[in-house]
């Protein structure tokens, strides 16, 4: 079994968007639990596309891909903390997003939230670059 | 390494579609192999071989 890319591409927006939701919106505990599940239940099922799939340049490609997230994304992520120390402007920003968090979310807590959000689009964004790159060298 | 696929699969007249769905991979895969961007394994280079029913070496140059 294989995801189309249009799928894969969807349900990532789909994935931060709700995250998003949830963190501002006041929701009901049953359905952030079964947001998570979710969540869970199509990173299961993305594993199981990448381990059963026949294809090896397609897995070749993804190999590819996570290489490039975990060489670029990670040190990407990483240097943002620092930029956040050095401009403190950003601090600002961070907070101001955490405020607007749902009211039984602590402004704290929402920025670690958002932390969550940033690191985890950096990482799918690197992701989709390095899968580019890829198919792009093999034209 | 260079390969005659091209070739091959425009003898029969398949599409690289075709010949995708034929060995269950994608038609951006064949464009790689057939391209010799990209080495396929010896399973994948067996059942090529197969369907075009020519040995490997006939289909795959690794010295050209």
């Amino acid at each position: 079994m294989t995801l189309s890319r249009p799928t894969q591409i969807s349900m990532f927006v789909l994935i931060v968007l709700g995250t998003s939701y949830f963190m501002i919106a006041e929701t009901s505990f049953t359905a952030q639990v079964l947001f998570v599940l979710f969540c869970i239940s199509y990173a299961a099922l993305c594993f199981m596309s990448v381990l059963g799939g026949t294809d090896e340049v397609v897995a070749a490609s993804i190999r590819y891909a996570l290489a490039f997230a975990s060489g670029i994304g990670v040190p990407l992520v990483c240097l943002f903390v620092l930029l956040m120390k050095v401009v403190p402007d950003i601090q600002g920003w961070i907070s101001y997003f955490a405020a607007l968090s749902a009211n039984d979310v602590l402004p704290a807590a929402a920025g670690f939230g958002l932390g969550i959000v940033f690191a985890m689009f950096t990482l799918v964004c690197v992701f989709i670059a390095g899968l580019m790159v890829w198919w792009v060298s093999m034209r | 390494m260079k390969n005659a696929i091209r070739v091959l699969r425009a003898e029969r007249s398949w599409t690289q579609a075709d010949l995708a769905e034929k060995l269950g991979v994608s038609r951006n895969s064949i464009n790689a192999i057939e391209n010799g961007k990209f080495d396929p394994s010896l399973p994948l280079a067996f059942q090529i071989a197969r369907l075009f029913e020519k040995s490997i070496e006939e289909i795959f140059d690794d010295e050209g």
